[in-house]
Order: C-alpha cells, then sequence, then structure tokens
C-alpha cells in the first residue's frame, strides 16, 4: 500500500529497518502493515494527522510502549541488523542506543550537572574529571555550555523552556546514542527556542540519526531529509504508513492523493 | 441534572436504613408509663449477678435495671455524684469514700484463688509467699521448690476489686511491683495464665472452671488450702471477700426492691452458677426485710 | 415563580431590619453618573445589584466563615478545656513530679517518664516496621503493579485504613500475643506485638499520602529516566524518590502521629505496666493506654494527671502538624525559587557558542564529531557494576512487590480471622437479641441500634458545619494567614489522638454541659473526629471543579452562591459523598471517644440523652472479659460488615462519580 520513492538506501546494514510492522494496544489495533527503512545520520521526519500513530510508532523505536499495560506488537524492527525486540533484548541497554527527546522538555528537578551526569552515572562512569568532561562536552553539543557553564549548580528547572528541551538533549548525548528520537520536541516551546533547536538538530544530524515527530510541515520542510506520512483513514481502524520518500519531492510531487490532500491542508 | 440527584438519593440509602432501624429497634422496648428505670454501676464482679438479676426483676416487676460494668472505683463515683443508683462493688469503702453518706449491703461472698499454668508443678503458696511474689521480691519459681523459671506477674488493673481485695488481704502494705502485666478483666487473666508457663494470676474462684475457655488453669493452696466455696464460706479460705451494693443513704423505693430481690432465695442458685457464695450460703438465717445495712462509715 | 419572588420579599425585609449597618453595595451612580440622556435611553441599562441578592451573598459568605471558625474554635477548646482540667498538674503535683518516672496513682506518683518512654518504644518500632512496608508498598503501586493488582491491592490498603482499632486490638490480643507468648517465653504482652499490630495500622496512612506524592512526581520526568536507559529500579531510586521525597516525609511524620495517638489496640496488647520497658517482650505502658485504662475511676490528682497527658499528647501532635506544614511550606518555597530565579540564565545566540559567530557548518560538524570523540572515550572508562543492573532491578522489583503482598495478606488474614470466629455466631438472634445472662449470651441488638443511632447523630452534626466550612475555604477565603490559620486547626484537629477527643467530650459536653454519659455527648465528640475528615475531602473536591466551568457561570451572569450551589457542589457531590461515607465508616468504628462519652449500659437509646454501649465498645469490653469469645468475634464480624460495606459504598460512589465524567 505505501508509496515508495526513492527509499533510502543503506548498504551497510546501517539505520533502521522496518517490515510489516503491527501495534496494538491491547485490543486496540494502532498500526498495520509499516514497513521502512531509515537512514542512518539523516533527519527523518514523521508527520500526519493527530492519532495517526506516528508518535505511537517513534515510542516502538526504543520500546517505551513496553511501559505501558497491554500492548503487542508484530513484525520486525531492526537497528543496525539486530532485531530490537528478538527474545533476550535488554530495552533498557536498547534505550541507552536509542536516545528521546519529547514534546514536554522534563529535566529532572536536579542541578544542571546532574541532569546530564545521570546517563554516565547509570552506566557506571564514577570519575569526577571523567563526568566535567562528559558533562561539558555534552552541553557543547547541545549549544547549551556558554549559557551555563558558570552555573552547572543551578535546578535544571530554572532554565527558560528551550533551554531546557536542549538540556535534555544534551542529557542524551551524554550517553552516546545512535539514534535521536523527538517527538514533537518544538510544541511546547517559544519560536527562538524552535529556531535553536533546530539549527542543533542539523549540526548533530552527521553524528546521530534523527528521527522526529512533528505536527508541523513547515518544520518538516525545513529539518528533514526524509519524511513519512501516516494516517488512520477511518476511526477503529488501525493506522499506516501512506507515503515515504525525499522530502523535498513529496512536498513537490505527492503521489498519494491522500497525501497531497494532507499538505495541502486540507485535512488533518 | 438527573444524575447528581440520582446520586444524592443512593447516599441517602444508609441513613434511611439506619433510621429505620433505630426507629423499629425503639418500637419493641418501650417503656410503659408508670415504671422506673433505676442504673447500677460498677464492679465487673458483681456484674453477673446484677445483670441476671436485673433481667429477672424487670420481668417481674416491669421496672428497668440499667447495668454496667467500670469497676468498683468508678461505680461508687457514680453513686456519689449521683449518676448511679446503686454501685456494685467488690471491695468496701475506702476511706475517702466513706466520709460519703453511703449505704453497704453485702450480697455475696467470693473467694480468690491463685492460678498458675497446668504445667507449673508448685502446688502451695503461702499468704507471705504470695505478697513477696506480687510484690516482685521473689522472681523465680524454684525460690518456690518449682523448676527454674521466671515468675510471670498478671495484675488486674486498679479499678478492679479483685485487685483491691488482692492488695488489702495479700499485700498487706507491701507495693505492687509495677512491672507486672495489667489486665482488665478476669477472662483474660485466665487464659494468659493458661498460655504461660511461668504465669501467675488471681481470679474469683468461680471463673477458674469456665464452660467458656478451651484451656484449663491450675489452681494454687494458700497457706494449705484449697480454694473451694466451702473453704470460703466456712472461713478457712484466706483470701475472700464480700461483695456490695452501695446505695447514698437507705435505698429507697425500686433501688430497695431491686436489692431485696438480689438477696431473696430466688437468686441464690443464680449466685451460686455465677461463681459466688450467697450470703445465705451457709443457711444462717436471714429475715426477709433485713438487708443488713450497716453505715458506710464504719465499714474497713 | 412565586418561590422566588417570596425569597426576594424575605431578603429585602432582612435587610431593611438587620443590616443597616453593613456596608452599602457599590451604587453605579457613585461611580459615575450618565450624563448623555439620549444614550442612555438608547443603550439598555446596566441594572443596579439588587439589596437583597447583595444581602443573601454577604450573609451566606458569613454563615460559612462561621463554620469554618468552628474548627479552629473547636482545636482552641480542646486545649483550653484540657489544660484547664489539668491545672493540678501545675498546682499540685508539679512540673517536676509531672515528667518524673514513677507511675503510682494510688501511692501519690504521677511521674510519666515511663509512659512517655512506652509511648516513644512503640511507636519508633511501628515506624521501622511499618514505614518500609508502606513505603515500599506505595513504590510498588504506583511504579510497578498493573493497573488490575494496583486496583486490589489499594482496594485492601484503603480497607485496612477502614478497620477499627478495636478489631487491630483484638486480632493482635488474640492471634498475635499466644505467638509472641511462646516464642519468648513470657507473656506476649509488650512493645512487640504492639509494634506489629501498629506498623499494619499505619500503612494505609503512610501509603495513601506517599501514592500522593510519587503520583505527583511529573511522568515526563520518569519517562526521560526510561528513555535515558535507566532501569526501574535505577528510575525509581534515582529519580522518582528524591522527587517524592518531601511528600513521603510528611507521611511518615502523620503516620508517627497515628501511631503516637492510637489507643485501643494498644491499650489491648501492652501490658500497661507503668514501668520503663526492659525488653522489647515485657509488658509496658503508653500515654494513651494509661488514660483509657484509668480514665473510668479516676478522680482528684489522678484524673488532672490524666487530662496533663492528654495535653501532653495534644502538643506533640499539634507538633507533628506544624512540622509537616514547615517542611511543605519550606520545600514549596524552594521550588518556586529554583524555578524562578532571580537572574535568569541569559539565552544566547546558539549560532555563536558552539564555534564563534562566524562558524561553518564545517567547523560546527568538527566540533560535533570531537565533542562525541571525547564523550565516548570517558564513557568507556565506566567500571562494570559488581551485580548485574538488571539483577539489582529485579531484586527491588521483587522486594516492593513482597510489601505489596504482605500488606494485601495481613489484610486476607484479618477479615479471615474475624469472618471465619465470627460467622457461625452471626444468626438472627444475635442480630435482633439482647443480652443476657452473665455473660453476654443471646443478641448485641441495643449495641447495634446505639451505633447506629450516635453515628447518625454526629453525621447530622458534623456534616452541614464541614461542608460549608469547606465552601468557604475553597471558593470564598482570601488566600492568606486566616486561612493558613484555619487548616492548620483543621489539620490539627485531625490528628488530635482519639483519646484525647474523649478525655474533652467528657470534660466538656458530659460535664460541663451536662449532657451525662449520653447519644448526645458521644455524638459531639464524635462530630469533632468527623468534622476535618469531611472538611479535607470535601475542600478537594470542590477545588477539583476546574476553573473554567465556573467561569462559563459566571459569564452567564450567575452569582458567587448560584455558581457555588448550582454548578460546583452538584459536580464535586461525588468526592463529598465519598468523604462523608467515609467519615461516617471512621465514627462506626470509634472506640476511644465513646468509651467515655456514651456510657457502657447496655440500653435502647430513645432520645438524645439516653446512654447505651456502642458495637466497639461492647467488643472491647467482651475481648477484655475474655469469656464470651464467640460474642466478641461475632460482634467483630458484624461491626466489619458494616464499615467495610460503607468504605466499598463510598469507593463505589466515586468511581461513578469518575466514570461520569470521564464518559463526557
Amino acid at each position: 500500500m505505501t508509496v515508495y520513492r526513492h527509499a533510502p538506501k543503506n548498504p551497510q546494514g546501517e539505520g533502521i529497518h522496518v517490515e510489516d510492522f503491527n501495534f496494538w494496544y491491547g485490543d486496540f489495533h494502532a498500526l498495520t502493515g509499516v514497513n521502512l527503512d531509515i537512514a542512518p545520520r539523516k533527519i527523518t521526519a514523521f508527520i500526519g494527522p493527530s492519532g495517526c500513530g506516528k508518535s505511537t510508532f517513534l515510542r516502538c523505536m526504543n520500546r517505551m510502549n513496553d511501559l505501558i499495560e497491554g500492548t503487542r506488537e508484530e513484525g520486525l524492527m531492526s537497528l543496525d541488523g539486530n532485531d530490537i525486540y528478538a527474545p533476550g533484548v535488554d530495552p533498557v541497554d536498547l534505550r541507552r542506543r536509542v536516545g528521546m527527546i519529547f514534546q514536554q522538555p522534563n529535566p529532572f528537578p536536579k542541578s544542571i550537572y546532574e541532569n546530564v551526569a545521570f546517563g554516565p552515572r547509570l552506566q557506571g562512569v564514577t570519575s569526577k574529571s571523567d563526568l566535567d568532561d562528559i558533562v561539558e562536552e555534552s552541553l557543547k553539543r547541545a549549544n547549551l555550555w556558554k549559557e551555563v557553564s558558570g552555573q552547572l549548580g543551578k535546578n535544571g528547572l530554572a532554565l527558560s523552556g528551550g533551554q531546557q528541551q536542549r538540556l535534555c538533549i544534551a542529557r542524551v548525548l551524554a550517553v552516546q546514542p545512535d539514534v535521536l528520537l523527538m517527538d514533537e520536541p518544538c510544541s511546547a516551546i517559544d519560536p527562538t527556542s524552535v529556531q535553536k533547536v533546530e539549527d542543533l538538530m542539523a549540526e548533530l544530524a552527521p553524528t546521530v540519526t534523527i528521527i522526529i515527530v512533528t505536527h508541523s510541515m513547515q518544520q518538516a520542510a525545513r529539518v528533514s531529509d526524509y519524511m513519512a506520512f501516516f494516517l488512520q483513514e477511518r476511526a477503529g481502524e488501525p493506522a499506516t504508513l501512506i507515503e515515504y520518500g525525499d522530502t523535498k519531492e513529496i512536498f513537490s510531487r505527492p503521489r498519494d492523493p491522500r497525501t497531497e490532500s494532507y499538505i495541502t491542508g486540507r485535512f488533518g | 441534572m438527573r444524575t447528581p440527584r440520582r446520586h444524592r438519593l443512593l447516599a441517602l440509602i444508609p441513613l434511611v436504613l439506619v433510621l429505620a432501624l433505630a426507629g423499629c429497634g425503639s418500637g419493641t422496648k418501650s417503656t410503659s408509663s408508670g415504671k422506673t428505670t433505676i442504673t447500677v454501676a460498677g464492679s465487673t464482679t458483681v456484674l453477673p449477678i446484677a445483670e441476671i438479676a436485673a433481667e429477672k426483676f424487670e420481668a417481674k416487676t416491669g421496672n428497668q435495671v440499667l447495668v454496667s460494668g467500670l469497676g468498683s472505683s468508678a461505680g461508687i463515683e457514680a453513686v456519689i455524684s449521683g449518676t448511679a443508683d446503686i454501685a456494685s462493688s467488690s471491695r468496701d469503702l475506702t476511706k475517702e469514700e466513706a466520709s460519703h453518706e453511703l449505704v453497704s449491703t453485702v450480697i455475696a461472698h467470693d473467694g480468690i484463688a491463685i492460678i498458675v499454668n497446668d504445667s507449673n508443678p508448685v502446688k502451695n503458696v503461702t499468704l507471705d509467699q504470695l505478697r513477696d511474689i506480687y510484690a516482685g521480691k521473689i522472681k523465680n519459681w524454684k525460690e518456690l521448690g518449682g523448676p527454674d523459671l521466671a515468675i510471670q506477674l498478671v495484675n488486674r488493673d486498679e479499678a478492679s476489686g479483685t485487685r483491691e481485695a488482692f492488695r488489702s488481704i495479700v499485700m498487706r502494705g507491701a507495693e505492687f511491683d509495677r512491672s507486672a502485666a495489667v489486665l482488665p478483666g478476669t477472662g483474660q487473666v485466665r487464659d494468659v495464665v493458661s498460655r504461660s508457663a511461668g504465669a501467675i494470676g488471681y481470679i474469683s474462684i468461680g471463673f477458674v472452671k469456665s464452660d467458656y475457655a478451651t484451656t484449663t488453669v491450675k489452681t494454687l493452696t494458700v497457706n494449705g488450702v484449697n480454694a473451694t466455696e466451702d473453704n470460703v464460706s466456712n472461713g478457712k479460705y484466706p483470701i475472700s471477700r464480700d461483695l456490695y451494693f452501695f446505695t447514698n443513704g437507705d435505698p429507697q423505693g425500686v433501688s430497695f426492691q431491686y436489692i431485696k430481690f438480689v438477696l431473696s432465695d430466688e437468686m441464690t442458685k443464680t449466685i451460686e452458677e455465677a461463681g459466688y457464695i450467697p450470703v445465705n450460703w451457709d443457711q444462717s438465717a436471714r429475715s426477709d426485710d433485713s438487708t443488713s445495712t450497716t453505715s458506710g462509715g464504719e465499714g474497713k | 415563580m412565586s418561590g422566588s419572588e417570596e425569597q426576594r420579599e424575605r431578603g429585602r425585609e432582612e435587610h431593611d431590619e438587620l443590616l443597616d449597618g453593613l456596608d452599602r453595595p457599590p451604587h453605579i451612580s457613585d461611580i459615575e453618573p450618565n450624563k448623555d440622556e439620549a444614550l442612555a435611553k438608547s443603550a439598555r441599562e446596566l441594572k443596579l445589584m439588587d439589596h437583597a441578592t447583595y444581602v443573601k451573598e454577604r450573609l451566606l459568605k458569613d454563615l460559612f466563615l462561621l463554620c469554618a471558625l468552628i474548627a479552629v474554635a473547636a482545636v482552641a477548646l480542646i486545649f483550653v478545656f484540657t489544660l484547664a482540667k489539668s491545672l493540678p498538674v501545675f498546682t499540685d503535683i508539679g512540673l517536676g513530679g509531672f515528667f518524673s518516672s514513677t507511675w503510682a496513682p494510688s501511692e501519690g506518683h504521677y511521674g510519666i517518664l515511663a509512659l512517655l518512654a512506652g509511648s516513644a518504644l512503640v511507636t519508633v518500632g511501628a515506624l521501622v516496621i511499618g514505614v518500609p512496608l508502606a513505603v515500599g508498598c506505595a513504590v510498588y503501586l504506583t511504579q510497578i503493579a498493573t493497573r488490575r493488582v494496583t486496583r486490589v491491592v489499594s482496594t485492601a490498603v484503603d480497607l485496612l485504613a477502614g478497620i477499627p482499632s478495636v478489631i487491630y486490638g483484638f486480632f493482635g490480643l488474640v492471634v498475635l500475643r499466644p505467638i509472641i507468648a511462646n516464642a519468648s517465653g513470657g507473656l506476649g504482652f509488650g512493645a512487640l506485638t504492639a509494634w506489629l499490630v501498629l506498623a499494619i495500622m499505619i500503612v494505609p496512612t503512610i501509603t495513601t499520602l506517599s501514592m500522593d506524592a510519587l503520583n505527583s512526581v511529573d511522568p515526563g520526568v520518569r519517562e526521560a529516566s526510561f528513555s535515558m536507559g535507566a532501569t526501574r529500579w535505577q528510575t525509581i531510586y534515582k529519580v522518582v524518590l528524591p522527587a517524592a521525597k518531601v511528600g513521603i516525609v510528611n507521611a511518615i511524620v502523620l503516620g508517627m502521629g497515628r501511631a503516637i495517638g492510637e489507643t485501643m489496640a494498644v491499650l489491648m496488647i501492652v501490658g500497661n505496666a507503668p514501668v520503663f520497658p526492659h525488653s522489647i517482650t515485657s509488658p509496658v505502658a503508653t500515654l494513651t493506654s494509661q488514660i483509657a485504662l484509668d480514665m473510668g475511676y479516676s478522680s482528684g490528682l489522678h484524673r488532672a494527671a490524666l487530662f496533663g497527658m492528654g495535653v501532653v499528647l495534644y502538643v506533640i501532635s499539634a507538633g507533628l502538624v506544624g512540622i509537616v506544614r514547615i517542611i511543605t511550606s519550606r520545600s514549596e518555597r524552594r521550588e518556586r525559587e529554583a524555578s524562578r530565579p532571580a537572574t535568569p540564565v541569559a539565552e544566547k545566540d546558539a549560532r555563536s557558542v558552539a564555534e564563534g559567530p562566524s562558524a561553518s557548518d564545517a567547523s560546527a560538524l568538527l566540533a560535533q564529531q570531537s565533542s562525541a570523540q571525547l564523550i565516548r572515550s570517558r564513557l568507556d572508562n565506566a567500571k562494570k557494576p559488581r551485580v548485574s543492573k538488571n539483577a539489582t532491578d529485579g531484586l527491588m522489583t521483587g522486594v516492593f512487590s513482597a510489601a505489596g503482598i504482605v500488606t494485601t495478606a495481613i489484610l486476607v488474614l484479618i477479615i479471615g480471622f474475624v469472618v471465619v470466629n465470627g460467622a457461625p455466631q452471626i444468626t438472627p438472634n444475635f442480630i435482633f437479641g439482647w443480652p443476657r445472662g452473665v455473660n453476654a449470651e443471646g443478641g448485641i441488638f441495643p449495641t447495634i441500634v446505639s451505633t447506629l443511632y450516635v453515628t447518625v447523630l454526629a453525621t447530622l452534626f458534623a456534616t452541614p458545619v464541614a461542608v460549608l466550612a469547606a465552601v468557604y475555604l475553597a471558593e470564598y477565603a482570601h488566600q492568606g494567614r486566616l486561612v493558613n490559620f484555619i487548616r492548620y486547626a483543621t489539620d490539627t484537629l485531625a490528628s488530635v489522638p482519639s483519646i484525647v477527643m474523649g478525655l474533652f467530650g467528657y470534660a466538656v459536653f458530659v460535664e460541663a454541659c451536662g449532657f451525662g454519659l449520653s447519644m448526645l455527648s458521644a455524638a459531639l465528640a464524635l462530630a469533632l473526629l468527623m468534622l476535618p475528615l469531611i472538611m479535607r475531602t470535601t475542600e478537594d473536591a470542590i477545588r477539583s471543579v476546574p476553573r473554567f466551568i465556573r467561569w462559563g457561570a459566571y459569564g452567564l451572569g450567575a452569582s458567587k452562591w448560584q455558581v457555588v450551589s448550582k454548578i460546583v457542589l452538584p459536580a464535586a457531590f461525588p468526592r463529598i459523598a465519598t468523604g462523608i461515607v467515609l467519615a461516617i465508616g471512621r465514627a462506626i468504628g470509634e472506640t476511644a471517644i465513646v468509651l467515655y462519652t456514651m456510657g457502657q449500659a447496655v440500653n435502647l437509646p430513645v432520645t438524645p440523652l439516653d446512654s447505651g454501649r456502642s458495637m466497639p465498645v461492647h467488643l472491647y469490653l467482651l475481648a477484655n472479659d475474655g469469656i464470651n469469645m464467640g460474642a466478641a468475634y461475632g460482634t467483630a464480624l458484624l461491626l466489619m460488615i458494616m464499615i467495610l460495606a460503607f468504605n466499598l459504598f463510598a469507593r463505589h460512589i466515586s468511581k461513578r462519580g469518575a466514570r461520569q465524567k470521564g464518559g463526557k
């Protein structure tokens, strides 16, 4: 069903490969028949109207949905050639490799330093100088270092919304993830901060695979290399992937009429 | 708006139920006019006698007698303050209490049995040994010829007339060991002693054998005398006492009738069944009208 | 209709007669007289505020304030009366004598130190056992258990909270004491038995409050921790527990208050020896148990000393409530300061940060790559933990689950104990008959009636006052010192040990007011117990009504009272009803208050001035006598059925309320 155009190729088997993926919340069949390959070290955007399953799909990629009772999935989803749902795979370890940024900035109610050091500490980094280095470099990568360098002891909640979101990004970068999942990372922050986060994504892309769920078509157009359009056509039926391909091409020449309707603003 | 109202009605259901219950309850037992109600308060030891007498008395005369067991002291307090008509007591008046115009009536005799665990080989104690045990001076059964086992003291609460009687007969001025367990009921003392090897306690002899209890206890002889009704009645058993009714001034009206009923032959058997010794046990003649009242001031 | 007209009429009269002195409502002519007549005619004139409406609103507000102040008055009165009754402690006994170690009233010694030590020992031990169980249970329910398990276990916790203390005491006396006696070779009375029973009793308090604290931790923070690759245990230990710390500490302090103030259960199992505890299996006494034991017969200095102990208990519990308030307000202030710093962290242009103002994409990439390199190398220095994270996680999950299971098992055990022993006793004759004979054979009908009678009466006293007071606090009061004070008073009232409430009820209603030992005295004292419970839940319920619903009504021109009575109270009704029903459950099972305010005579009350014996008191007396245990089990079962029925009914109401809100 899905319209593929220029499906990204990853000859080394890198990136994320999804085959005939289905997902259920209890009895509710939320996603059906999703097939796609996500290019490594590129930005891929998931778009679609509310309830189209794009966030659900995103949360499947680091198995956050395991935390919800009664969820179930079928099909294949692999990261760099490894099935992440294979029996015995530790979701905790998976999440270290696949970091996540949420819609609402959610720093821990601790100091800025402790927020960033949280992940490395979990991994057993105890040396103060190692931690100092990691905190500094991570904050630098998140473009936050200059703003907070003198006040690492401050509570993370004392930052502005945009700064909090970048702190959350620094926090994830501190554990060196291969993939960064961003679930509408800009919908709860002000426009200037959005600009900074988008710039940051562009900077990070060459080193980290980024997948972003967004409601804003403009944002998808601005930041992403590839784009996937999800849609639930009728209430009660599972949503699925409609069209997937190069962002510019989808915007200029959508193949599926439903995609066209959506990006021209006819529904959603 | 419909649903909230239904909620309100639902919430009212228990309320209505409660009121209905209370209503039908009060209907079954309205006291007809002309009948009076008197209150008897005090000793838990006397409670059984007072209660059964109250039931029978009510059936016979229609007058209601409310009986409550607050402890002897509380009962006497209640009569002095006018809250109760009759105080039931398992001890005589203290000096302070005797300064009020209370009139006492002996309604029964009672012996206090010394109980130990069935497994305890000790058979006899003297009054002096008993005093030393309860004063905390004798702490081990081996000092009484028994096994090497710590003595676990079980005492009664201060409101208990049994404790008061025990204090005046056994302790004779010595102080109780305050680290003893203080239990507020006869049955509890019996139960605890029956389950703990080193325990010792004291209860009315009428409660030593109980139809309710699933366990048994052993009574010690005191100065070599068995704790039996006969020995209490003939004065051989040393730890015995009288049970009293106290009234503020001479008993009048219904109170007088009730006291008279308690002392009548009709109650003799009941008092025996309750484990006490009726005042006419020894068949010493007592005329119907003499309620053997003595002025409270002379007590002690 | 005619009704509303009549009302308006009455309102006007009321105004004319009674309230000339009140401030006049703002009058439109006071503000600005409309001079442009043409405009005035063409536009619809703004109606002046109706005097009657104004007066009615004002009167209602004052009435609500009055109700709120009743709680304050009660707290003050309890303290003043108890203190007044204990005056001889200062004049005759002397503080030195009062705070000495020998308690022997019959010999003129009134030292309470040994009793204080007993209270402290019993409380500390109960906390040591109860807190891990309770907090573990709360963590299990909020962080680990599946929804279905949570529903079952939290019901169990609520039901444990509902079981009256006299049944806990009974359970301790009949089940735990013999076990401990066998194990220790002693009598089985003492601190150890009390620890076990009290630990169970404080679990519901601490668990419920800790669950509130844990649930209020931002779920996003939890998710963030998981998404960073933290295990469940790491998330709980490093993120959730620290965030909920203040709430949990408060829960523990309140649980401590509960343990110190507990009377009946302790009285039945500590052995009541007023000496310094020399072992945990030897008999001890506590402040509360000694008051309950001696109250019935004490007089003179002895009685004054008991009231003095009441004052001590009162001060302790008010102090604990004060500590909770200080902790809470401090942490709230700290949070406010943390999230709104005096000098906000300046935002700088992100572009200029990584590599300077005129950096190219290439140098940005370089900077990113070198940073990433460095982080990777530092991460490689990580030590392998000695125990695998997953093993720790599994172990701790097991520990927390065990806490939940133990709590549920205890509930099942206690209910099972009462049901198995009590069921054979329940016959129509037992329910509808009168106690007869030496050992209360027969039925317990008068005690059932007495219990229901006094509970209905207390509910009628407490509910209107509590609900109106809550309306004042939630809707009318300016949040400031007065409200804070009222709330502190309410919290204190809620934590006053029930035996102190009983002392107060005896001194004021029985003696000073001359109501004697009666339904009325007991109901008034019980109303004081119910008042803060109902106030709290009602206030919460009213506050949880969304603000915009109110705005909607105001926008349509409703007056304050119309908004409150037509919109807010109906919306809050299910939760208010839940609170009332739960308070009724508490009142039914209350023993210490009733013991010395209602009397103990078996009687079928007709007028409120009749005395009687409630079911908990009957159970207490039967258990103490220790003779007719069958009747005790039967009474315990009936009592428990009544209270559990009320509790389940309350859950039903609140669930229905929730479902209705959710459905629409």
